[in-house]
């Protein structure tokens, strides 16, 4: 009787350890999903960043050289039209991108406080920057 | 029999206190100041909070909606959703008879003695609104978003209410949308998102100090933007700046100091975490919600991680909407009144002709600065919701995450104000003169949101 009292007690602490380990913030599982996901954005971003310098030197030659340089006038109108469809696509990925990264914060995040939010955030960082997304 | 007749009145007494207790929670948690309705501060704010994220996306995917036309119809939809619940919170506090252009008694009421359901007159209102503010130009798969919220809003808001109480609601919301939305048309900035750039007669003046293109884009935006009706009366005369600097293109003069302190910044002082502040606030080429759209994404933020109820929610965004609104009015008089050059053009011109600003500039004229108009203006905003005049505040903005930038992290208000002004200079596409001055128009269009109007106390 003595021995299944003991039995009861360990299996009483085991599930409670358990449920303890459970309980910890449900993001630290979810880091790496969510990092990835970053990391894509992160790369949309510079590409998108990329593009608009791009396109700025296009629109700048246009704006400055056409009429000292009508003969170019057409390829860079040409570039600008090819840019623009690029644009478009890394605008239609970012923003879906951003969809599916919101609503994933949000289930992630909603329940945080603003100090664990903060570690979450560094959290989230150092593990992108260890994966070079730049 | 006594032990019979003890246990009656004991029973009784039980029953009576109850009874009280239910009564007592009913007026303070189901009934409205009318005593007929639950009170607009009874519901969750969530589903508001949740088509003015949608909003960011409607603006940065419909043609033709800039920093102006987007401060305008977030204003709108704002001024919606807070009139369609206003009678569940306090109907002395409606803006009709506080705001230009809306008289006292313009806007439909709710039937006396009749209930309401506050959050579907509330979904109906911002959905109606969502469509007029962006109907010229929506696309399917925005149309197709807003009906499908409006939906399930509605699917989740009608359970357990009566039929005929969801029909009243939604009816009287959709009436106050539309009376607002047909207000608006008469504000200057009806359908603006056609012709962002039409020009009406305004010419650019061909003096050394004006605005010359900066871009592909030859005409400045909406040139005639600070005529338009605000909503806080008279705040765009009280809250002009004074002129910048006189214009000199002598070395030795405060102008050309402003210049070269631009130009030294770009090429030779930013360091890496400016670069990023500069493109952080520059909300990002092609995905961006304007200015406007960032600082809701962060108001709305805030109301989510606070739990807001429709009651909090619905007066934030409206103080804000009125906020960001009058800001770009006051903001755009200022830049058509001085319609100074821009820095870019004028180190190009002066300075060194090979000179490239970090992030592209807008095709406006510089002073004053828009981001620090419309981020002073919101900050006042913010700061009355949620913390006192010290501006003291922890927070993360998680809302550029999303577009693959690290999360920024703030202890107060103004701090975050300051550092989206400087990202302008940083970025090389502002005077310190714009960034300042901007910070100045906008506080003071802040202060009068906050302070000229009567809005709700105590918000739940």
């Amino acid at each position: 009787m003595k021995h299944h009292h003991w039995v009861s007690i360990l299996i009483l602490l085991s599930a409670t350890l358990a449920c303890g380990e459970s309980d910890e913030p449900d993001w630290k599982n979810d880091l790496d999903k969510i990092s990835q996901l970053n990391c894509n954005a992160i790369q949309l971003r510079e590409a998108r960043f990329s593009l608009a310098d791009s396109m700025r030197a296009y629109q700048d030659s246009l704006l400055d050289h056409s009429e000292t340089m009508p003969q170019r006038r057409n390829f860079w109108e040409s570039q600008l039209a090819v840019m623009e469809e690029r644009k478009e696509y890394l605008a239609n990925t970012s923003r879906n991108l951003s969809d599916s990264i919101r609503v994933e914060l949000l289930r992630l995040t909603k329940d945080l406080s603003v100090e664990e939010k903060r570690v979450f955030n560094d959290s989230i960082q150092s593990r992108v920057d260890a994966m070079n997304c730049d | 029999m006594k032990i019979f007749s003890t246990l009656k009145t004991l029973l009784f007494g039980l029953f009576v206190l109850t009874f009280l207790v239910m009564a007592c929670q009913d007026d303070v948690n189901n009934f409205g100041p009318d005593q007929t309705s639950p009170p607009t501060r009874s519901y969750d704010g969530t589903f508001l909070q949740d088509y003015f994220f949608l909003n960011c996306r409607v603006t940065q995917t419909t043609p033709g909606f800039l920093p102006t036309q987007s401060s305008r119809a977030y204003g709108y939809i704002g001024l919606a959703a807070y009139e369609s619940v206003i009678h569940g919170i306090d109907s002395e506090k409606t803006l009709a008879g506080q705001i230009d252009g809306i008289p006292r008694g313009s806007l439909p009421l709710p039937s006396p003695n009749m209930e309401y359901n506050w959050a579907l007159a509330c979904n109906a209102a911002t959905a109606h609104m969502m469509r007029r503010m962006f109907e010229l130009k929506i696309i399917e798969d925005n149309r197709e978003r807003i009906d499908r919220m409006e939906y399930e809003n509605r699917v989740e808001l009608s359970k357990d209410v009566d039929p005929e109480v969801i029909t009243r609601s939604e009816n009287y919301g959709l009436a106050v949308a539309e009376a607002l939305y047909q207000i608006s048309k008469t504000d200057g900035g009806h359908e603006a998102y056609m012709k962002p750039f039409s020009q009406d007669g305004f010419a650019m003046p061909k003096e050394d100090y004006c605005w010359i293109p900066t871009s592909a884009q030859l005409e400045p935006l909406s040139p005639h933007w600070g005529e338009n009706r605000s909503f806080v009366r008279g705040v765009v005369e009280e809250s002009q700046p004074i002129p910048n600097l006189p214009f000199s293109t002598d070395p030795s003069s405060e102008f050309y100091s402003q210049a070269m302190d631009v130009y030294n910044q770009v090429t030779k002082l930013n360091t890496p975490e400016e670069v990023t502040i500069a493109k952080y606030w520059a909300d990002d080429p092609f995905v961006t919600c304007t200015p406007t759209g960032h600082t809701f994404n962060i108001v709305t933020q805030l109301l989510q991680e606070s739990n807001a109820s429709l009651e909090k929610t619905a007066v934030g965004l409206a103080m804000m909407a009125v906020a960001e609104n009058d800001a770009f009015i006051s903001c755009w008089k200022s830049k058509y009144d001085y319609v100074l050059i821009r820095p870019v053009s004028y180190i190009q011109k002066y300075i060194d002709p090979s000179f490239e600003t970090v992030i592209g500039t807008p095709p406006f004229p510089a002073y004053i600065s828009g981001h620090s108009a419309e981020i002073g203006a919101g900050v006042k905003v913010m700061i009355h919701l949620f913390t006192d005049e010290s501006g003291d505040y922890t927070f993360t903005d998680l809302s550029q995450l999303q577009y693959g930038f690290e999360a920024r992290s703030y202890d107060n208000f103004y701090d975050m104000a300051e550092e989206c002004a400087l990202s302008r200079y940083y970025g090389g596409i502002h005077f310190e003169m714009d960034n300042t001055a901007g910070l100045d128009v906008g506080y003071a269009v802040g202060d009068a949101v906050v302070n000229d109007l009567d809005w709700p106390q105590n918000l739940q």
